[in-house]
């Protein structure tokens, strides 16, 4: 540790490196992976995010989406569904509610995929998960 | 104000730490949904180039399109035709992943009979089994140069089996070419997780329930590796209580019995873990771990009495999941 005495470093210096640290850390705190608490459902359509919607208590609301067939999706305080489809295989309202991060539901003939995000998903990818 | 400088570069260093949001993409592809998740500051480019790169392979290996490479050959009716040489290369590569009687890349007659995921799915009669399996054997796909093939005897190609595969691996490789180091590829439950997470850790890849009662019964922690499910429960029509699935044994032209719900394969290759999920599920448990052993895989099984195997080689990174939903782990 000479080169550190070598330095000549008064106790104001340690200071200023304890603040910064400090300060680098709460900056870097948004940053954190799996930090955040709150859940999102995000709608894409054919590749192009169309929807955002915080999943909260007392969320309730549906939207239609049209294509070449149509989607209803409702959402519920912390969770969503494909209500109704006028899609024949109804694979998208077979696959039920989603209320944890990484669940997904999709609706292939309309291109439409819903996604939960955020809160603290446990695990990056399912193998064998939602073929459909 | 030299006293200011370095504390304020320091500072600057360390809240560039924090783990960046990664860039991502949902699309649809091969008649299923990807996603590609990817960080670094290249991230957004690779990723349209990945997703670029799975649109052509379609446009190449799809059978149900028209005009692409593979639709041309089957539609030749024996005929050598002109192919593109990566066309030619993936043949090459997928025939020699055969295995007679058990992985075909002929197999298309067999499928086309039952009409799995379509809505003319039906119960084919034996003379129309025995007549499209007459078909199936890979030495009847001629590959004659690094541009043309022609199948004999009526065979047809279906690279499903494998297709995802090969996306998810040239999906990798474009990644990396373009300096990502982080990235999550999930090809419709066909896996590539590649590097390490963004906070040096391993990915962690859960592995499906069959009966889709929980998200997932099993997880394994992994790092620049493929994971690949082949299961009963992908694509599958119910009759008289049966399942019939689109699994197809090569030996039997009906879709596969062999005790299994699913398999799993992890491996560096994502076209190897594909044609292998599939062979083992269709060799069943015992050939299957036999399989394992002899060729060095690693692999997950999940039998029909809800019991889960694996390969040596997996027991430091798996962890079970299922008791919740009634499975339980082999010993």
């Amino acid at each position: 540790m000479s080169w550190l005495r070598s330095l000549r470093l008064k106790p104001g210096d340690f200071l200023i490196a304890a603040l910064v640290l400090a300060l680098a850390a709460a900056a870097s705190l948004p940053f954190l992976p799996g930090r955040t608490e709150n859940l999102y459902a995000e709608i894409y359509q054919d590749q192009a995010l169309i929807k955002r919607v915080l999943l909260t208590d007392g969320l309730h609301d549906t939207i239609t989406i049209d294509g070449s067939v149509a989607n209803t999706i409702e959402f519920d305080g912390r969770s969503v569904r494909f209500s109704q489809s006028t899609c024949p295989d109804q694979v998208c309202v077979r696959t039920g509610t989603l209320a944890r991060s990484g669940q997904t539901a999709v609706c292939l003939p309309n291109r439409v995929i819903v996604r939960l995000t955020g809160g603290d998903p446990e695990i990056d990818a399912i193998a064998g998960g939602a073929v459909h | 104000m030299k006293k200011i400088i370095l504390p304020l570069l320091l500072l600057l260093f360390c809240a560039g730490c924090g783990a960046a949001k990664p860039s991502e993409t949902a699309f649809f592809a091969m008649d299923t949904y990807m996603t590609i998740q990817a960080y670094g500051r290249q991230a957004e480019t690779a990723i349209t180039k990945a997703v670029q790169s799975v649109f052509a392979l379609e446009n190449l290996i799809s059978r149900t399109r028209e005009n692409t490479d593979i639709a041309r050959l089957n539609a030749a009716a024996g005929a050598e035709t002109q192919l593109s040489p990566e066309t030619c290369e993936l043949l090459s590569k997928v025939k020699s992943l055969s295995v007679p009687g058990v992985f075909d890349p002929t197999i298309a007659a067999v499928s086309d009979l039952w009409g799995i995921n379509t809505e003319s799915h039906r119960i084919p009669s034996q003379a129309e089994i025995d007549a499209a399996r007459a078909t199936v054997s890979a030495d009847n796909l001629i590959i004659s140069d690094g541009s043309h093939a022609r199948l004999l005897n009526g065979a047809k190609v279906d690279l499903g089996a494998v297709g995802k595969g090969i996306a998810a691996d040239r999906c990798a490789e474009i990644l990396r070419e373009n300096g990502v180091k982080s990235a999550m590829v999930v090809l419709g439950g066909n896996i590539y997780a590649l590097g390490e997470k963004s906070d040096d850790s391993a990915w962690t890849v859960g592995i499906a329930d069959p009966d889709g009662n929980a998200d997932y019964i099993a997880t394994l922690e992994v790092q620049d590796t493929s994971v690949v499910t082949t299961g009963d429960y992908e694509r599958y029509f119910i009759k008289n209580g049966i399942r019939y699935h689109h699994v197809f044994d090569p030996s039997t032209g009906a879709p596969a019995r062999s005790g299994l719900r699913s398999v799993t394969v992890v491996n560096e290759s994502s076209t190897l873990a594909d044609a292998r999920s599939t062979t083992l599920f269709v060799l069943g448990l015992k050939k299957g771990l036999q399989y394992c052993a002899d060729n060095g895989l690693e692999a997950v099984f999940i039998t029909e009495n809800k019991e889960i195997y694996i390969t040596e080689g997996l027991r430091d990174r798996f962890t079970f999941r299922g008791e919740g939903v009634g499975y339980v782990m082999a010993p």
